[in-house]
């Protein structure tokens, strides 16, 4: 009858473990998921700002190229778009945000649970071995306690432990989540503003700008040169010419992207605790998304350094 | 007539640049392109102007916060740190009974 009862104890144990277990790697994979998309979408709009530093800074160059024969060159024609302060804001803003997303994915990793475990594999193996010294060194004529026993006892401590760690990470995590949703929220609009629209304010805008000075300013060096230019120099010059207005719409798509990928970072930490839940369609496809349109505008931009 | 607002006088200015980039493109001569283009880069300096300050004016807005963050940042740590305290007090269970487990040997050779 005893063993009986041990048994069944053994089996609830055991059972319960795999229950949390489950439950904790499913929601753990989705905050790592929710985590990994987060941070390409904040590196992607950190590079939105280097895109336009850069241009910005390529327009003056073919302004003073252009103007060079009647203007000469002035070192303090050169200047940045946005101020060093400025761009140090935005650039801690964000690198906030991916810390706070990788601190809920390693809290809802595995690390912990499995150092924890490690320790409570430890501790039945000491307790063995204290177990084992009381008959072995003629204290007790027989060990106080038979192995089945500290097994089921370190069971119970893992299986105890584990609950009460996921059942700590998992309300943590949740206030954590409530308490940035404003912030969340706040800052994917405040971006989105800062990346504005064409033909209005923000960095599409100036973006978009850049080139169109850019093109005037290499239309005039080729006019300016073209009896001076080899004919192939003259193709060369041309066709990078030629491939500006291409490279315009390109990199406007791609800050159009980084805007929506910042709606959906928005609306998917919004429902962000679905991901413990056992309804979590839902938050599975925004998350695929926030992750697919990440990898698509890195690419984009991947492209644009070529 | 009300006074024009900043937004009014930027919508101004861009519509100015975007007649002057088609006015560059229509433009046959190289002396009408390089007039034409001398004002744009004039426009399009002023329109730089503007589209700073306006960013600029959202910078406070990221200093603030910047701080909340922070602050969610923490509680985080905190939670990470009470859970290391759980595995912690298991280790310390498992050393007190290495240390039991060492003073019965000694125990056991000091009384034989």
């Amino acid at each position: 009858m005893k063993k009986y009862l041990i048994n069944r104890l053994m089996f609830l144990v055991v059972l319960s473990i795999l229950a949390v277990g489950c439950a904790s790697t499913d929601s753990a994979k989705k905050i790592k998921a929710f985590s990994d998309a987060t941070v390409l979408t904040t590196q992607n709009t950190i590079n939105a700002f280097d895109v336009v530093e850069r241009k910005y800074y390529d327009s003056q160059v073919a302004k003073i190229t252009a103007n060079y024969d009647t203007d000469g060159f002035n070192p303090n024609s050169i200047e940045r778009f946005l101020e060093p302060p400025q761009i140090e804001a935005r650039i801690q803003v964000l690198n906030g945000l991916q810390k706070y997303s990788e601190k809920l994915s390693v809290i809802m990793g595995n690390e912990q649970l499995d150092e924890f475990d490690e320790e409570t594999r430890k501790l039945g193996e000491s307790l063995t071995k204290v177990n084992n010294s009381f008959a072995k060194n003629n204290i007790l004529s027989a060990a106080p306690f038979d192995s089945n026993q500290i097994q089921i006892f370190t069971t119970a401590v893992n299986a105890l432990g584990r609950w009460f760690i996921e059942h700590k990470r998992e309300e943590g995590v949740k206030k954590s989540v409530g308490e940035m949703q404003g912030n969340v929220g706040i800052i994917c609009e405040l971006f989105a503003k800062d990346i504005g629209t064409v033909g209005q304010t923000g960095l599409r805008e100036q973006l978009w700008r850049s080139y169109s000075d850019i093109m005037k300013a290499q239309d005039a060096f080729i006019l300016q040169n073209k009896d001076t230019l080899d004919p192939i120099a003259k193709r060369d010059e041309i066709k990078y010419l030629a491939s500006l207005v291409i490279d315009q719409k390109k990199a406007d798509e791609t800050l159009k992207s980084v805007q929506k990928a910042l709606e959906q970072l928005k609306e998917t930490h919004s429902k962000l605790n679905e991901a413990f839940s056992d309804n979590t369609i839902e938050i599975d496809n925004l998350i695929k998304q926030l992750k697919d349109e990440g990898r698509r505008i890195k690419k984009f931009y991947e492209s644009l350094e070529k | 007539m009300s006074k024009p607002t900043d937004s009014d006088l930027r919508a101004a200015y861009q519509d100015l640049y975007d007649h002057l980039d088609d006015a560059y493109w229509a433009a046959t001569t190289i002396e009408a392109k390089d007039k034409i283009r001398g004002i744009s880069e004039v426009v399009s300096d002023l329109l730089t102007d503007m589209n700073q300050a306006d960013l600029s004016l959202r910078t406070e807005q990221y200093l603030s916060l910047k701080k909340s963050i922070k602050g969610v940042n923490k509680n985080l740590d905190k939670l990470k740190k009470e859970i290391d305290d759980i595995i912690k007090k298991v280790k310390l269970a498992r050393q007190i009974l290495n240390v039991i487990d060492k003073a019965l040997d000694t125990a056991a050779k000091f009384f034989v």
